[in-house]
């Protein structure tokens, strides 16, 4: 039997608005500006680690030019050719 | 010291608790289908903050056949200083080559960053369930429409590795039909130029979302696409590395 706890909306007929099997994500930074060919180094702090299973991240613009590198604590943008304005979220995954 | 109440689910994870930033929807709505040689998109209203996020799915796909969404957010500042918001999608029915069909999105954000106001004057008042953070602002409330994520997956996109297939079932074949994906960067990724100087091609593939109604999957799928690239292009191969993470969950 699952446990948690479940919240019905006031619908008719009522829809789940919080289900046992939720997972739990978290918004939380987003970094947003200009790369270009000097890096940019962003300090994330947290205990961000990419590699953990933990974390997450998404980066925008798909642009085979965006460089976007993880590391313990760190985010590094660069873009291979020209000025690209990116966003970056991260997330925190599975609490 | 922690704040309020925590919920765990039987798999050990977090429901709620005083640290949760659950998912709010600021919007919701129709990107219309289109003749594919152009995406169709949503304007973000400028009134919208700054770390908003869309996702999408399929309106009303044929439940017989799968659906592959192309999907990207567009946020640019252009020279003159206006900023460019929005959220180009369309998606792929079954046998077809070209994104002509219409998507239902939402708009969401952390609900970490509203206050109070957007759960007062309502009726009925005081529904469900708020839970508070410490400094009085709200983590998470039942009273507002959310993004429930069911599932979050992580890959690091490589010149070999794109994460290509499937990576959530949800309990019942039905509810594929209600997931939606967050719908920022299913596009292009890769670029390649190859041959002889006098027999240069391309190709191209794009990573999409992928609903396999018949099967009762989800995943991530790629479309490839080439042809000549001309005599002058330069050989070449770039690739959108790194780790990115998907995720999928209902709008209730």
């Amino acid at each position: 039997m699952a446990h948690g706890i479940r919240v019905w909306t006031n619908d008719s007929p009522p829809r789940l608005r919080l289900d046992t099997g939720d997972r739990q994500v978290m918004h939380y930074a987003q970094y947003a500006g200009t790369a270009g060919a000097s890096p940019i180094v962003i300090n994330v702090g947290g205990g961000y680690n990419i590699t953990s299973g933990d974390w997450g991240v998404d980066v925008t613009p798909v642009n085979e030019d965006l460089k976007v590198i993880s590391a313990s604590n760190t985010l590094t943008i660069s873009a291979t050719a020209g000025s690209i304005q990116f966003r970056v979220n991260v997330f925190k995954l599975n609490q | 010291m922690a704040y309020g109440f925590r919920a765990y689910n039987n798999s050990g994870f977090t429901q709620v608790d005083e640290t949760t930033q659950g998912f709010q929807v600021l919007a919701t709505g129709i990107v219309a289908a289109t003749d594919a040689y152009t995406l169709g998109y949503v304007e973000i209203p400028a009134s919208f903050p700054d770390d908003i996020m869309v996702v999408a799915k399929p309106y009303n796909p044929n439940p017989l056949q799968s659906a592959r969404l192309i999907a990207y957010f567009y946020d640019v500042v252009g020279g003159n200083g206006t900023r460019t918001r929005r959220a180009y999608m369309n998606y792929i029915p079954a046998g077809g080559a070209l994104a002509t069909g219409a998507c239902d999105y939402a708009i969401i954000q952390r609900c970490s960053l509203f206050d109070d106001s957007v759960i007062s004057g309502q009726t009925p008042k005081n529904y469900g369930l708020n839970v508070y953070r410490s400094d009085g602002t709200l983590s998470f409330t039942t009273e507002k429409p959310t993004f429930r994520v069911r599932a979050a997956r992580h890959h690091e996109i490589t010149a070999t590795s794109s994460g290509a297939g499937y990576w959530y079932v949800p309990e019942s074949p039905a509810d594929l039909l209600d997931t939606y994906a967050l719908a920022m960067n299913y596009r292009q990724y890769k670029y390649r130029v190859f041959g002889p100087s006098v027999d240069r091609q391309y190709s191209a593939e794009s990573r999409v979302a992928f609903w396999n109604y018949p099967t009762g999957q989800f995943g991530t799928s790629i479309l490839y696409s080439g042809g000549d690239a001309g005599k002058t292009a330069s050989l070449v191969e770039k690739v959108w590395e790194g780790h990115r993470t998907e995720m999928v969950g209902f709008v209730v």
